[in-house]
């Protein structure tokens, strides 16, 4: 393949916004926290 | 393809100046080759070597020389990063749709172009870019692809495509007018 001759030379470091949308983790799901009913107190 | 003779060190003197860092991939074109197993699409690959893109995960390119025995074995036998200027490996795009166009007049291949993001090391060209890193943004097929040759239909082949890899596919007009 030709792609001409060499010009310069990047590093890149892409933010993860920028990658394409299939590498970038999926945004985190929040999960309702289900917390135990307290039980009822028996009167003695 | 162009053949830089390696430096002492490995590295083309070009290489030593690293000249500026960047956080947006850089955009270039390029052609796939689509893979059919029982006339089933499986994957694209590269088309000079057939190495098979993975599906939602970064395509990273290595000298692949290391594992052949030729006579550049000598060169293989020296670790290198990819890409460098003084080999040719590294992931190849060119700057428009036309340039790209040329790479899928191979006979008897199904071939594709599309966008691709590239990143990492990049090594920039007057007509293109060999990456350490690379995804595709998009997949266009060309309108020429003879659907009774990959025995799917255009628009089958561009579902699969967006379901496999999860970017977008269709079938290719402007890009393909000469």
């Amino acid at each position: 393949m030709e792609i001409g001759d060499p010009t310069e030379t990047i590093e890149i470091i892409p933010d993860e916004t920028e990658l394409p949308e299939p590498l970038r983790e999926p945004d985190p799901v929040e999960v309702p926290v289900r917390r135990p009913a307290k039980p009822e107190r028996v009167p003695a | 393809m162009t053949w830089y003779p390696a430096t002492s060190s490995g590295l083309g003197d070009h290489e030593k100046d690293v000249v500026y860092f960047d956080t947006k991939p850089i955009i270039g074109w390029r052609a796939w080759q689509i893979e059919f197993i029982d006339g089933e699409p499986q994957s694209v690959r590269s088309i000079t070597y057939p190495l098979r893109w993975p599906p939602r995960k970064i395509m990273r390119a290595h000298c692949i020389f290391a594992y052949q025995k030729t006579q550049r074995e000598a060169f293989a036998a020296r670790p290198h990063h990819s890409p460098t200027v003084s080999h040719s490996c590294g992931i190849y795009s060119v700057k428009t749709s036309a340039q790209a166009r040329t790479w899928t007049t191979a006979a008897g291949q199904q071939r594709i172009i599309g966008k691709v993001a590239l990143w990492g090391r990049v090594l920039m060209y007057s007509e293109g870019a060999k990456a350490e890193f690379a995804y595709p943004v998009n997949f266009i097929v060309p309108p020429t692809l003879k659907e009774n040759m990959v025995g799917i239909d255009h628009a089958d082949l561009c579902a699969w495509l967006e379901n496999a890899y999860g970017v977008e596919a269709h079938v290719g007009e402007e890009e393909f007018i000469l």
